[in-house]
C-alpha cells in the first residue's frame, strides 16, 4: 500500500484542503490520499493546521457599535438613504469641488457617498453640513484642521449660508482636546464662542484605548464624546454630511 | 426603473458588508493582534468601501474588493507610523489575552503567537484564505501577486506553523498514527 513515491506536492496538498482544485485534479489527489500514507499524514497535518489557525481566531468578533437611534446594522441607516447615496453619487464630485476646491491644499476632501444627499439635504434644510476629520497631532496639520474648520464656517457665514460643523478627533488627534495636551486650548475656546456652530467630537475608542495604557485624559471644556469617530463619520456620511479629512 | 435596481443593489451590497465584517475584523486582529486597531483598520475599511461603493459594478468580487481596502489600510498605518515608530518595535503578539491571562485556552495562544511569528507575506496570505475566507485567486488579486507565489507561499506559511505547532496535543498525534500503523 505504501510503495509509491511520495511526490505529492505541498502546494498541491494545500490547494486540495482549500478547495481550489477541479475535479479531475481532485481525484488524482484523493486517489494518492489512499493508496499513500505519508501522503495522508501529510495532508492530515496540513489540514490540523488549518483548522488550528481558524479555531484560534473563532471566537474573535467585532465590538458592537450600538446606537439607539437605529435599529439597523451600526453602519447602515437603512436601504433607502444607501440607494440614495448610489443614485445620487454623481453629484458629488461637482459638489464637493464646486463648493470646497479652496480646502484641497490641507484637507482631502472625500467623495462621501452621500455627497449627492448632502446637497439635497443641505438646499431642503438650508444647512451644509460637514464632519472634519483630525487624526494627527502633528502641529501643521492640527494647524490646517483648525484654519479650515474657520475658514469653512466664516466663508458660509459671509455667504448667509447656515452651517453646522463637527470636528472629530481620534488617535494621535485626540491630543488637541485633551486639556493636559491641547496646544490650542485659547484658540478652541474662542472658536466655540465665535461659532457655535462648530462643535468638537472626541472619540470614546481612542479614550479608551489611552486609559487602558494608563493615561488620565481629561478633555477641554464643551467637547462632546462620541462612542467612535469613524462610527460617527459613517453615520454622518449617511445622512449626507461632507466629510473631511485632515 | 433604474432607480430601484440600483436600490435593490445597495441594499446587497449593504447586507454583504454586514456578513462580511466580521471576517475582515478577525483577518485584521490576526494581523496587529489588537483590538482597538483592528477595529479601527475594519471601520476605515467600511468607511472607503461606502464612499467607493459606486465603483463596485460586480457584487461578486466584492469580498476581494474589501480586503483590498482592509489592505491597504494597514499598509497605510504602518506608513503613517514610520516616522515614529520602528516597524520591528511593534508588538505583533499583545501578552494581556484573555486568554494568556486566565489561562484558559493555551492552544489559541500559541497559535496566535506562531501566526504572528510569521513573515508578514506569509501571515497575509494564510490569514486571508483561511480566516477571510478567500479564493486563492481572491487572495492573488487583493495582494497583487501571481498565482504560484500565492501557492508558494501558502505552502510555506502552513509548514511554518505546522514546525511551530506539531507538539500541541501529542498524545492525539499519537494515537493517530498508532491507528494508522494497524491498518
Amino acid at each position: 500500500m505504501n510503495d509509491k513515491r511520495d511526490d505529492l506536492s505541498d502546494e498541491l496538498l494545500n490547494a486540495y484542503l482549500d478547495d481550489e482544485l477541479d475535479a479531475d485534479e481532485r481525484g488524482a489527489v484523493l486517489d494518492r490520499l489512499l493508496s499513500n500514507r505519508e501522503v495522508a499524514e501529510r495532508a492530515c497535518e496540513l489540514r490540523r493546521v488549518k483548522d488550528l489557525t481558524q479555531h484560534a481566531y473563532l471566537a474573535v468578533l467585532p465590538p458592537a457599535h450600538q446606537d439607539k437611534r437605529r435599529a439597523g446594522p451600526w453602519y447602515l441607516n437603512g436601504a433607502l438613504a444607501a440607494s440614495l447615496i448610489l443614485a445620487c453619487g454623481m453629484l458629488i464630485g461637482w459638489f464637493a469641488h464646486g463648493r470646497l476646491a479652496p480646502a484641497e491644499p490641507v484637507a482631502s476632501i472625500v467623495a462621501p457617498a452621500g455627497s449627492g444627499i448632502a446637497r439635497l439635504a443641505a438646499q431642503h434644510g438650508d444647512v451644509r453640513r460637514i464632519i472634519l476629520h483630525l487624526s494627527s497631532n502633528q502641529p501643521e496639520e492640527v494647524d490646517a484642521a483648525l484654519d479650515e474648520a474657520e475658514d469653512l464656517v466664516s466663508t458660509y457665514q459671509r455667504m448667509r449660508q447656515k452651517v453646522k460643523l463637527e470636528f472629530v478627533a481620534n488617535s494621535d488627534g485626540l491630543d488637541l482636546l485633551r486639556s493636559d495636551t491641547s496646544t490650542h486650548r485659547a484658540r478652541i475656546e474662542a472658536l466655540l464662542k465665535k461659532y457655535p456652530e462648530i462643535s468638537f467630537l472626541a472619540c470614546r475608542q481612542t479614550i479608551n484605548h489611552l486609559k487602558e495604557k494608563g493615561v488620565k485624559v481629561k478633555l477641554l471644556p464643551h467637547t462632546e464624546v462620541v462612542p467612535s469617530a469613524l462610527g460617527q463619520i459613517i453615520e454622518r456620511l449617511q445622512e449626507g454630511w461632507i466629510y473631511i479629512k485632515v | 426603473m433604474d432607480l430601484f435596481r440600483r436600490m435593490r443593489q445597495q441594499r446587497e451590497v449593504n447586507q454583504r458588508l454586514e456578513e462580511i465584517r466580521p471576517r475582515l475584523y478577525r483577518v485584521a486582529y490576526s494581523w496587529c493582534h489588537d483590538p482597538h486597531l483592528a477595529d479601527d483598520l475594519v471601520q476605515q475599511t467600511l468607511v472607503k468601501a461606502l464612499q467607493n461603493s459606486g465603483q463596485l459594478r460586480d457584487a461578486k468580487v466584492m469580498d476581494a474588493w474589501m480586503f483590498r481596502i482592509l489592505t491597504n489600510c494597514w499598509n497605510d498605518h504602518f506608513r503613517r507610523q514610520r516616522d515614529t515608530v520602528d516597524i520591528d518595535d511593534v508588538p505583533q503578539w499583545h501578552e494581556r489575552t484573555p486568554e494568556i491571562e486566565h489561562g484558559r485556552d493555551q492552544i489559541v495562544a500559541r497559535v496566535r503567537q506562531a501566526i504572528a511569528a510569521l513573515p508578514d507575506h506569509h501571515r497575509y496570505v494564510i490569514t486571508l484564505v483561511d480566516l477571510g475566507g478567500l479564493s486563492y485567486n481572491e487572495v492573488a488579486e487583493v495582494l497583487d501577486i501571481p498565482l504560484g507565489t500565492l501557492m508558494s507561499r501558502v505552502s510555506r506559511a502552513r509548514r511554518s506553523l505546522k514546525e511551530s505547532l506539531l507538539d500541541l496535543q501529542p498524545d492525539t498525534i499519537r494515537q493517530t498514527a498508532q491507528i494508522r500503523r494497524i491498518k
